[in-house]
């Protein structure tokens, strides 16, 4: 239930440390312990039902020519569907990833709104629905904080949330900075063409 | 090679700079996009590395700069900033990989093997490392080495004595062990099959030798830190060390003259040489344990039924001296690929192995067939070893069909004692995405002997 890997993961550690933060904000953790209750298992293929192809161009091959495509398209016959995947150079790898999105495609025909994939990226909106409204919490409390209306609680924590909140700005302020040189280097490029 | 038309350049322009670049080996956008998404990763890895060996070194620079200098001049070691990393890996990439990244896609744009720039190619579950002056794997050979496998498995049924803890009688434990499956894989390059093929075979055979046999020294030394890096990895089992070895030695090469062989040391070993130093392959030998009388024999018996092997796999050197320059070999593997694992030896350059071609086709087709060599070669070899399996690989199913019919007059030759079934193996998993001509790619040739079972 209460895990702090958790937590971890999802915020920053800079708000990790201030142990009074975490009790208070405890009541929230519901949403994310929603991720323990394990998914679905995934669709296993009948491997009678696929045809598993890999594609080649046509022309010479074997030494006469190096290619580094290895896509892999999977069909689907009882539903016709057809999946392809070359996002690794691996065909192995390739071949698993088609199975994956071959078995989250045929769920959503099957299940619909219970489907795996359905669920998984209900769970995801909801994390991030949580997100925004926890960011939206904590600096209606700082300006509240800055307006000069503390309560003794809240003083403690006070230093901690402005130490945090200077610490994401330099932090933007360096993201920034990256653009800005991403961007001169682009147009250098542009200007060398 | 087609023109890529400005529309294509424009729009592979559009979505990233260096597309283009990418685009004059790769011809499609779809897999510049690919090959751009993988080069970008390396190229951030590869960023990651120097810097942190500049770091390490620069560190260590410090260290014996303090100890040279002693305590009075702290001053001196502090000038230079810190160079730790600011951003931790995981979320900036460092500095300087764009750099990086342009210096391999312009390298790639003047057809650099990707394999060599990204420094590996995936092979079966396998990675194999790749550098100049070496073949790279092809993904036909993947496909072939997975036939070869579940054919290798039909021909010779693996042993059964699964409850072996279990098993009342002890008499046909022992004299399995010393009967290995026996795999001889020439011209290994890499030594992508001997290795995907043990991956393979592994679980359902106890016993297992492979000898993967290539005549350049880099290719052995790269075969076996392929071994090495592939047990650390975890793709290979540990008995892979015992399993598999790497040999030179001259498949070609004539092993009529027994005195070259004892006098000159640098020269490199035949391949009838080479077989009786490998104890797996010749069963008698063990119990008689005396190389020297044995080589002896060896050379009065001119390769006689000592040396046994039951499969012979190759993929060897196939691409005539026409088709290499006539522009069906791509412009990325005839510049940055060595030829000595392309182009099979003119046998004007060669004076020892006419054995082979002599008998084989000296009569028909006279010209023609120099790329053929090494398959006349193998199956004369084939025959004296006793093997009751060959594959092959061959260029097209031309040349397939040749090296059939080669196999054929070998058996009616009598090189090949006994019933052999040769055949072009036909794959059925494979999609022409052209759609026109179905037979022109790559093939493999299997030849089974039909009348021993093993």
């Amino acid at each position: 239930m209460f895990r702090p890997s958790h937590i971890a993961r999802h915020t920053s550690p800079f708000t990790l440390i201030s142990t009074p933060n975490l009790l208070r904000r405890s009541f929230s953790l519901s949403a994310l312990s929603l991720a323990d209750k394990p998914l679905p298992p995934r669709l296993k293929f009948q491997d009678a039902d696929l045809t598993i192809s890999y594609l080649k161009g046509t022309g010479p091959g074997g030494q006469k020519i190096n290619k580094t495509n290895s896509a892999v398209q999977i069909i689907h016959k009882p539903t016709g569907i057809v999946v392809k995947s070359q996002a690794t150079r691996s065909r192995s790898q390739n071949e698993k990833y088609a199975r994956h999105i071959l078995a989250d495609k045929v769920e959503e025909l099957l299940n619909g709104d219970k489907s795996r994939a359905a669920i998984k990226a209900d769970r995801a909106r909801k994390k991030k629905a949580s997100k925004v409204k926890k960011a939206r919490r904590k600096y209606r409390e700082l300006e509240k904080g800055q307006e000069g209306v503390t309560e003794e609680v809240e003083g403690v924590e006070k230093p901690h949330d402005e130490e945090d909140n200077n610490a994401s700005n330099t932090d933007s302020h360096r993201h920034e900075e990256d653009k800005a040189n991403e961007l001169s280097e682009a147009q250098e490029l542009e200007q060398k063409r | 090679m087609p023109r890529l038309s400005t529309r294509t350049i424009l729009q592979a322009y559009a979505q990233d700079a260096l597309l283009p670049l990418l685009l004059r080996e790769c011809r499609t956008v779809d897999s510049a996009r690919s090959e751009l998404r993988w080069l970008r990763q390396h190229a951030i890895d590869l960023t990651q590395q120097r810097k942190e060996q500049r770091y390490r070194r620069l560190q260590q620079a410090r260290k014996t700069g303090q100890a040279s200098e002693g305590p009075h001049s702290p001053r001196n070691t502090q000038p230079h900033r810190k160079p730790t990393q600011h951003h931790s890996p995981e979320h900036a990439p460092p500095k300087g990989w764009r750099r990086t990244l342009r210096t391999l896609c312009h390298a790639r744009s003047r057809g650099t093997p990707l394999q060599y720039l990204l420094g590996n190619q995936p092979f079966g579950d396998l990675t194999i490392l790749c550098q100049k002056g070496v073949l790279i794997p092809r993904n036909d050979t993947e496909t072939f080495t997975y036939a070869a496998a579940e054919q290798i498995r039909q021909h010779f049924p693996p042993p059964k004595p699964e409850p072996n803890p279990a098993s009342p009688n002890p008499s046909p434990s022992p004299s399995r062990p010393p009967q290995p499956l026996r795999i001889l894989d020439l011209c290994t390059g890499t030594g992508c099959i001997t290795l995907l093929l043990h991956a393979l075979l592994s679980p359902s055979y106890p016993s297992l030798k492979i000898v993967g046999i290539d005549i350049h020294p880099p290719a052995i030394h790269l075969a076996q830190k392929n071994l090495r890096h592939n047990i650390t990895l975890g793709d290979l089992p540990a008995r892979a060390s015992q399993d598999v070895e790497f040999r030179r030695a001259d498949v070609l090469a004539c092993p009529s003259a027994p005195t070259s062989h004892s006098k000159i040391r640098g020269r490199v070993p035949a391949l009838e040489e080479l077989l009786p130093c490998i104890p797996d392959f010749c069963p008698r030998a063990q119990d008689a344990s005396k190389p020297n009388g044995q080589m002896g024999r060896e050379g009065e018996g001119e390769g006689g039924a000592k040396v046994e092997v039951d499969v012979i796999i190759s993929n060897p050197p196939y691409i005539s001296r026409t088709a290499f320059l006539d522009g069906t070999t791509a412009r990325s593997v005839r510049f940055h690929e060595p030829v000595l694992a392309l182009v099979p030896p003119s046998p004007a350059s060669q004076n020892g192995m006419v054995e082979g071609l002599g008998q084989g086709q000296g009569q028909g087709q006279g010209q023609g067939q120099e790329e053929d060599v090494f398959y006349a070669r193998i199956v004369g070899l084939a025959g004296r070893v006793g093997a009751r399996m060959v594959v092959f690989e061959c260029g097209d199913y031309e040349q397939g069909g040749r090296v059939v019919e080669l196999c054929r007059r070998g058996v009616t030759a009598r090189k090949l004692g006994g019933r052999w079934e040769a055949g072009i193996w036909e794959d059925e998993t494979v999609v022409e995405s052209g759609g026109e001509g179905g037979k022109e790619g790559a093939c493999m040739v299997v030849v089974k002997r039909v009348d021993v079972q093993g």
